[in-house]
């Protein structure tokens, strides 16, 4: 995994490169790339194995590096979220999904900042909502995924087994034909994504989406895994699914994506609204 | 040139066996053909005049080759019983160990020297075996890391590694114990310079009493000491694999770039040689050893790195592919 060491210093005092690269080496995230320099300091290029998920992230990296050279981690919730969010209920299931409502979101770029940390991770701009889901998963390692809420019935939506005959239309254009093996987020329409890998093309967000739904899951990680292997979604969000990334609390789940967008676009005035199913 | 020729011609009535004349014939018909081929360039009349002396010399050379040869048969010299020692021979290719067979002899002898046997066991193995024993239930994110060829799914499979051997030696021998394993896995990869779907695996394991991580430590530095001479820099580093805990990986100080980073070592300035730890409580009770009063370490590598290492060969399709020039010829 890339690490932008400008990324990591938001978490954790970064010793000198040369002393955290050994280290982390020597504990077991062995260096696996050359050593980039930007104009913003190092990347870092770290071959995170499997049994460490939780270090798919930048503080997951970032406790790493506190650990081994006894620091702390700062806490960075630098912004407060406003008080009209709730997270939802999970959907009960063996597969819990939490949704989220945000209405008004503004669409301009993120900050250059937070735009500079994704370019030098290595994950290309593509829409400003896009991003943000994508930083929050990089930052903190937990995949989200961002519906227009217009095209999601939130009341019905939830985890399931696909049914044989389903198909769905991805974001990337392809059609896949869904078996019952999938699994898959659905309202009671039709299926809108297949868990923890990709989103459908149907409910996906577009450039002008200002009201839009946000999807946090905790899937079984064998189950991911099998669906994006059969359907070759090999993507970002899967790899950190299907290596069972730790569950994170409910609170912590889909909150980050607000939070970000609050530090992403200060002083606008966008309201998350919470919405949960039943409601 | 035209008295070379005549020499040569003469001379038929002097060879000693058939095979000799019937060599000289040739050559002298050959020369004579290719005389012929020149004629063209010549004015019409110094051609005819040419190329009558070239039928002349045609004449005589089947005429005294025909004499020759009945007068050698009429004094009995056969022509399968001419032995000619100044002829040139074939070159002859002479068979040898194939260079990851003299490798593997050498590590061997390493290992056996600290009293390792050297295991073996089926190629075609139990999903038990190549992965539920080895603390790789299904489902195992790690099993990521092993692209398996089935023969029959799901329990049926070509090993991925030497380890399960591991787990049949723990089963049927004595302990303490301490067996090498050296042979063939397969994984499906593309293959390329340095990925092969077929491989030679070398694993090591030793379970006993107190064994401890130091001994893993000075077991593998006497090998590497062995293998690579005392003086080449090593560095021990934690690394998971599911098997051990905890688990160790052991590069070599990349002697291309001296740890710079090249192309090489993958810009890392170590080459990975060998993984290790201590082997897994998990793995020890699948066998059927009380992990609660016993301990092993265990170490695997793939054996093709270091053979090509030893020989130069830069592309392990070369090591496994029909290539008649890596015998040398004598
Ligand atoms: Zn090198």
């Amino acid at each position: 995994m890339k690490v932008p060491v400008s990324w990591l210093q938001r978490y954790v005092e970064v010793p000198p490169v040369d002393a955290l690269l050994s280290r982390l080496t020597e504990i077991g995230h062995m260096v696996d790339g050359p050593l980039e320099s930007t104009e913003k300091g190092p990347v870092v290029s770290l071959e995170i194995r499997q049994n460490r998920p939780d270090c798919l992230s930048i503080l997951g990296i970032a406790r790493e590096v506190a650990a081994a050279f006894g620091s702390t981690v700062r806490d960075v919730r630098t912004a407060q979220l406003p008080d009209e969010v709730r997270h939802s209920e999970p959907v009960a299931g063996e597969d819990p999904v939490y949704f989220l409502r945000i209405k008004g979101a503004r669409l301009d770029g993120l900050p250059a900042s937070m735009l500079g940390d994704l370019g030098r991770y290595g994950q290309r701009s593509l829409s400003p909502l896009v991003d943000l889901a994508n930083y929050v998963m990089i930052e903190l390692g937990q995949p989200l995924h961002v519906y227009a809420a217009e095209h999601i019935n939130v009341a019905s939506a939830g985890s399931r087994s696909a049914r044989s005959g389903e198909s769905l239309r991805l974001i990337d254009g392809r059609t896949v034909e869904l078996s019952e093996d999938d699994l898959i987020i659905a309202d009671r329409h039709a299926p809108l994504a297949v868990a923890g890998a990709m989103g459908g093309s149907a409910s996906a967000v577009g450039p002008d989406q200002r009201d839009i739904i946000v999807e946090a899951g905790h899937f079984r990680s064998r189950l991911v895994r099998r669906t994006a292997r059969r359907h070759g979604l090999a993507t970002e969000a899967s790899l950190r699914k299907y290596q069972a990334a730790p569950a994170r609390a409910p609170a912590d789940c889909a909150e980050p994506l607000p939070r970000a967008a609050s530090r992403a676009w200060p002083r606008r005035g966008m309201r998350c609204v919470a919405k949960w199913p039943g409601a | 040139m035209e008295d070379g020729i005549a020499a040569l011609t003469r001379e038929l009535s002097a060879l000693t066996t058939p095979a000799r004349v019937r060599e000289r014939r040739r050559a002298l018909l050959a020369l004579v053909r290719q005389r012929f081929q020149t004629l063209g360039q010549l004015a019409p009349e110094e051609r005819r005049t040419a190329g009558g002396e070239l039928n002349a010399l045609k004449a005589e050379v089947e005429r005294l080759a025909t004499e020759r040869l009945r007068a050698l048969e009429a004094t009995g010299v056969q022509a399968d019983d001419a032995f000619e020692p100044d002829l040139p021979t074939t070159p002859a290719r002479v068979g040898r160990v194939h260079p990851t067979i003299a490798v593997l002899r050498r590590v061997n002898a390493f290992f056996g020297s600290l009293g390792f046997d050297v295991a073996d066991g089926p190629e075609i193995e139990t999903d038990w075996y190549n992965f539920s024993a080895l603390n790789l239930p299904a489902d195992h994110p790690a099993r990521e890391m092993h692209d398996t060829i089935y023969v029959m799914e799901p329990d049926v499979l070509l090993r991925t590694h030497t380890s399960p051997v591991e787990i049949h030696a723990m089963e049927e021998r004595t302990l303490p114990l301490r067996v090498v394993v050296p042979g063939k896995a397969y994984r499906n990869e593309d293959t390329n310079a340095t990925n092969n779907s077929m491989f030679y695996h070398y694993e090591g394991l030793a379970v006993g009493d107190d064994i401890q991580l130091g001994h893993l430590r000075w077991t593998l530095n006497a090998f590497l000491d062995y293998m690579f001479g005392p003086q080449t820099q090593r560095r021990f580093r934690a690394k998971y694999y599911p098997q051990v805990e905890p688990g160790l990986g052991v590069d070599l100080l990349c002697r291309f770039c001296s740890g710079a980073g090249c192309s090489v070592c993958k810009v890392k300035g170590w080459i990975e040689i060998v993984g290790a730890g201590m082997v897994h409580p998990n793995v020890l009770s699948a066998a059927g050893i009380d992990w609660t009063r016993y301990s092993g370490f265990a170490f695997g590598m793939g054996l093709d790195r270091l053979v090509m290492g030893a020989t130069g060969i830069a592309d392990i399709r070369e090591l496994y592919g029909p290539r008649m020039s890596y015998v040398p010829e004598v």
